[in-house]
């Protein structure tokens, strides 16, 4: 039973299942991804960027690896799925991904296979990026070591290899575990919940994605939805998904916030704090408020300890 | 250091900048490397780029204005022109840059362009009622395209609307005085739609859109709006001339000829309404008035240079009315332009039939005094005016209608009685009594000229005596004497006398209409000439010089006139009466009444009028109403909407009409120019444009191929490959190419494919090029690197780039 033929739509609009088609560009979402591209295209080897559960991590991890053609980038997406890996694993799906045919068993000589197929990469003029997905689930500190060590894969004036971690705020007690990786981070993106504001703009753009011909929800309802989500896109997405097939059931045509309330209580999220109007933040894009300045500082420290390096 | 460093170094940094997405510092640095190098127009640009893209709108104009100027000055119009279609881009309302870029297409030559950039100013001006300034605009649209009849009709309409009226005026009359050259009536009808809403209280405007609508085809709906126009002005002479022409053109003849009979009262002497008059009556079978008409005008038509004129008329006469006069007149006439054939077959046809008495009053005799001054007028050979006069004393002795002009001593008087009183009904007198005296008025009339044997032997008298008697009241017989008195030269007399007899015809007709005075009277008229009335003679006939035998009739002023006059008042209120102007023939009957109160005809005339006028105001109702049904048509549709008003005239319509003109039009200069235009904003990343400019200049074949390959470039940049596979196919489709052509395509649809990410495509199309020539372009390295890439491609088979651990 779906709402959508209901509603006039082509497809779920609030899955959360991803799909580079619902990719919203919201500014914080653009700014991450001009930075990690920069870092990318200037070598910088290790960039992080970290979100709380369903900022949109994984989707900007799968729309930045959409952004790197593969002449120009040998590019690879690793999801970590549990925390039991070896650091012989990681680096053998890392060597495949970027092409070695047949990873040794020989940690060395694994090492020295992937060396030669960076090298290659290199002199076809493209870029080697790996991003990991998940990164807060490589919780020892000799995976953190293997990362450092493929990190120093590099020819003179050049690393070879680019790394980027997206994970929970827990990956930088990850990060933690090994302090020469930690001072590697050239970049580092947080990915923060969505303002009402920005939520809505969310919601109408998956709508329009999904082929909607007109605003599902009603004025009032998004700020209901977007408090019980905490400007969580993932929640977001559940609750609105939810409400829309509440509506449906109800015969309704518009999500009201009677509907939300109704959902929110289903969804056991009445214990969250109230839903109502949460003060818009004062810059649309929820960014922390010493974000340009303070970025620049890291950069500008990255630098001098790179150069000191 | 040099500044040439610095602004290397600004330079660099602006581009790390810029690379790190930091735009306002990269501005700063642009803003440097400006300064250092004030006329680097390439980092001015950039700089003004990545000010609108931070959406420093001020600062950004600013900067592409500089760059702008820089390029006008130094003649890069097709640059400069890019560069002001970015500052439209992103300030749209500015009104000075659609000057501008307008200005700088003209100089180029692109008068599509310029006239594109002008139009949307105009439209601007007038949805801000900013009028002058539009004015001013649609002078510069006329002045490029100074034949399109739609600009100047806008320009015309820019001047009413803001307030010049009297140049608005001038120009709306230039415009329908070229419409009426070409004698364009549904433009001049269109042109009339748009004045007389601007000119509501002009009443030439709609005079002239009723010409319009009668010379169109539309007569009946002229008519109407004239009528209307009569009502507030019953003497305009324009109108009623026009009203004429309206009624000729419905074939209503008889009220054109009321119309002119109505212009002739205040303009006897005009000669072009006295024609007129007379085509109207014959065109509308009244033949005998026309004659009546000619034969009292000619002499004035003779003068008046229109011979010719009179000859067709007469012509046409001599088929229609059976009358002796005619053919007298047409000898004449033919005497005086030569026409010896005509003349001959006219004067054999004279003698021997049937003569003036038989007709019905029209060959009144007195015009044969006139007709032989006008022969003296037009021929000077006294031996010709002999031999007609021989002629005519031939045509005297088989007609009794004729007077006799008699030049002999002997002086044999003979009577010729005229029936008068048909040619009396004819004149209009009140018709119940005439009809009486139709039956029972006897006419005589002698003519006889005497010699006088007087000391003055220079001097001819001539005396007419009419005698009138009414037998059945012995009574009442009057009698009215009339004294012709000829005054001939001593030579002519001395040629004449030698002459046993002369005819001479007398036109009576006032004669008859003095006579007609007692109406209901029945008397008999008869006109003697002999000696003892020739002293009691009241009128006479002179001959005053060599040259001309002029008949001086002097009637009894009061009968005559009011004769005359009640025909034609009765003609001017039936004329007022065809034209709804029931007040106006009202009048003229009240004012006929006081003399003639006991004449029935009047009355009738006044009943009519009553009737017509109680019809009226029903009829006038549901009356066409040209000007208003316009203004309501109007108000329903084109003039109300504004935006639909500019198109009043067809103007968008024909515009865009024009603009395919100039399109098709375009000469080898005006695509090169296109095609240049079309560079310079794709160099611009103004990829819109560069495609419009590229779809004008590949008119001309000589760089269609040119413009198909920049246009897939263009949509190429745009992400439009399959826009631009579409472009590059139907070049390659072209017969013409050659095979470096065909390579250059090639090349491109390698490029094409893969910027798309299709490397295999791309490396055939490549392949085929390098086929012709390894050497084209970067072809081999082109094909080394797609190899590469696809055996990369093949290396990681379908590996996933995702992959979970």
């Amino acid at each position: 039973m779906s709402y959508a033929k209901q509603f006039g739509l082509e497809r779920e609009p609030f899955s959360n299942a991803p799909d580079a088609r619902f990719y919203f560009n919201s500014d914080q979402h653009k700014h991450a991804l001009v930075k990690l591209m920069y870092s990318v295209d200037s070598n910088k080897g290790l960039a992080v960027v970290i979100g709380g559960v369903g900022t949109g991590k994984t989707t900007l991890a799968r729309r930045l690896l959409d952004n790197l053609p593969e002449d120009k980038y040998e590019s690879s997406l690793l999801v970590m799925v549990h925390s039991g890996i070896t650091p012989e694993w990681i680096l053998t799906r890392i060597a495949m991904q970027l092409g070695v045919k047949n990873p040794d068993v020989d940690r060395l000589v694994l090492l020295k296979q992937l060396y030669e197929r960076l090298r290659q990469i290199d002199e076809e003029g493209r870029k080697a990026v790996v991003l990991i997905d998940e990164a807060q689930m490589l919780q020892t500190r000799e995976l953190m070591e293997e990362f450092r060590g493929l990190l120093n894969l590099e020819i003179p004036g050049k690393k070879l290899l680019n790394i980027i971690f997206f994970g929970l705020p827990e990956v930088e007690d990850c990060l933690a575990l090994d302090e020469p990786l930690a001072q590697r981070v050239a970049v580092k993106c947080r990915l923060q919940s969505l303002s009402v504001e920005i939520a809505v703009s969310y919601i109408k753009h998956r709508l329009q994605v999904a082929g909607s011909k007109r605003m599902l929800f009603s004025a009032e309802s998004i700020p209901a939805i977007h408090a019980y989500a905490g400007g969580v896109p993932r929640l977001i997405n559940t609750i609105a998904d939810n409400c829309l097939f509440e509506a449906f059931l109800r015969k309704v045509e518009t999500v009201n916030s009677e509907v939300v309330h109704s959902v929110a209580g289903d969804l056991g999220l009445l214990s969250r704090p109230s839903p109502s109007p949460i003060p818009p933040p004062k810059s649309r894009v929820a960014l922390p408020s010493k974000e340009p300045g303070e970025l620049d500082d890291i950069e500008s420290m990255l630098d001098r300890l790179e150069q000191k390096l | 250091m040099t500044p040439l460093s610095n602004k290397e170094k600004f330079l660099a940094s602006a581009q790390k900048n810029l690379q790190k997405g930091q735009v306002s510092k990269s501005i700063k640095d642009y803003q440097k490397v400006v300064q250092a190098d004030p006329k680097d127009m390439r980092n001015r640009q950039k700089l003004a780029e990545l000010l609108s893209r931070e959406r420093r709108i001020d600062e950004a104009q600013a900067e592409y204005e500089a760059v702008a100027k820089y390029y006008t000055e130094n003649g890069f119009y097709l640059k400069a022109i890019a560069v002001y279609k970015q500052m439209q881009k992103l300030e749209p309302t500015r009104a000075n840059i659609y000057h501008r870029l307008a200005e700088l297409n003209e100089k180029q030559g692109l008068v599509g362009n310029a006239l594109a950039e002008y139009r949307t100013l105009v439209s601007y001006y007038e949805k801000n009622r900013m009028f002058p300034e539009a004015v001013n605009v649609l002078q510069k649209m006329r002045d490029l395209e100074p034949e399109n009849l739609n600009i100047r009709v806008k320009v015309a309409e820019g001047y009413a609307q803001s307030g010049n009226l009297a140049q608005a005026r001038r120009d709306f009359d230039d415009i329908l005085n070229d419409l009426k050259a070409k004698e364009d009536h549904p433009r001049i009808l269109k042109l009339y739609e748009i004045l007389i809403p601007l000119f509501p209280k002009d009443a030439g405007m709609k005079t002239g859109m009723a010409q319009a609508l009668i010379e169109g085809k539309e007569a009946e709906k002229g008519i109407t709006l004239l009528r209307s126009l009569m009502k507030d002005d019953p003497e305009n002479r324009q109108v009623l001339g026009i009203l004429a022409q309206g009624y000729r053109k419905k074939g209503d003849f008889e009220n054109e000829r009321l119309t002119y009979h109505h212009l002739l009262k205040s303009a006897p002497d005009d000669l072009d309404l006295r024609e007129s008059y007379v085509g109207a009556c014959l065109d509308g079978g009244e033949s005998r008035r026309a004659l009546e008409e000619l034969e009292e005008w000619k002499k004035a038509f003779f003068a008046g240079g229109r011979a010719k004129t009179l000859k067709a008329f007469y012509e046409r006469l001599k088929s229609l009315v059976d009358d002796r006069q005619v053919m007298l007149t047409l000898q004449s006439i033919y005497e005086a332009t030569g026409e010896g054939e005509k003349l001959f077959d006219v004067m054999s046809s004279l003698p021997g039939k049937e003569g003036i008495g038989s007709d019905q009053g029209g060959g009144a005799p007195s015009g044969e005094v006139l007709e032989t001054s006008l022969l003296d007028d037009a021929v000077e050979d006294l031996e010709e005016l002999e031999e007609i006069a021989d002629l005519e004393l031939a045509e005297l002795e088989d007609d009794d209608a004729l007077v006799e002009f008699s030049g002999s001593d002997e002086g044999s008087l003979e009577e010729f009685p005229l029936e008068f009183l048909e040619e009396v009904g004819g004149l209009a007198v009140a018709p119940p009594p005439l009809a009486t005296l139709d039956e029972v008025t006897d006419l005589e009339i002698s003519l006889e000229l005497m010699d006088e044997e007087t000391a003055d032997a220079d001097e001819e008298e001539l005396e007419i005596e009419l005698e009138e008697e009414a037998p059945c009241a012995e009574s009442a017989v009057e009698e009215i004497d009339l004294e012709l008195e000829l005054d001939i030269p001593e030579t002519e007399i001395e040629a004449l006398l030698e002459e046993e007899e002369s005819v001479l015809e007398l036109q009576l007709d006032e004669i008859v209409e003095v006579v007609v005075e007692e109406a209901e009277e029945e008397v008999a008229l008869e006109i003697e000439l002999d000696e003892e009335a020739l002293t009691e003679s009241v009128n006479s006939v002179t001959t005053e010089d060599d040259d001309f035998l002029v008949l001086d009739i002097q009637q009894p002023p009061a009968a005559g006139d009011l004769v005359l006059d009640l025909r034609a008042e009765l003609e001017e209120a039936e004329f007022y009466l065809q034209q709804g102007l029931f007040d106006d023939a009202e009048r003229v009957c009240r004012g006929l009444l006081a003399s003639h109160a006991d004449l029935p005809e009047l009355q009738t005339k006044l009943e009519e009028i009553a009737a017509r006028r109680n019809e009226t105001p029903l009829e006038e109702e549901s009356f066409f109403d040209p000007a208003g049904e316009m203004h309501s048509e109007n108000r329903g549709g084109l003039v109300d909407d504004s935006e639909e008003e500019t198109d009043r005239f067809g103007l968008d319509g024909v515009l865009s009409e024009f603009k395919k003109g100039v399109e098709s039009q375009i000469d080898a200069d005006d695509a090169e120019s296109h095609y240049n235009l079309g560079i310079a904003y794709k160099e611009m990343g103004l990829l819109d444009d560069a495609v419009n400019e590229f779809d004008n200049a590949m008119r001309n074949p000589l760089r269609m191929l040119d413009c198909l390959t920049l246009k897939g470039i263009c949509l190429i940049e745009k992400g439009n490959f399959e826009g631009a596979e579409d472009v590059f196919r139907s070049a390659m489709a072209r017969t013409e190419l050659s095979d470096v052509d065909r390579m250059g395509l090639s090349f491109e649809m390698g490029l094409l494919y893969e910027a798309w990410s299709r490397p295999g495509k791309s490396l055939a199309q490549f392949r085929a090029v390098a086929e012709s020539d390894r050497s084209f372009r970067d072809v081999g390295e082109k094909i080394l690197a797609l190899q590469k890439v696809l055996e990369n491609e093949e290396a990681k088979g379908k590996r996933d780039r995702v992959s979970f651990v």
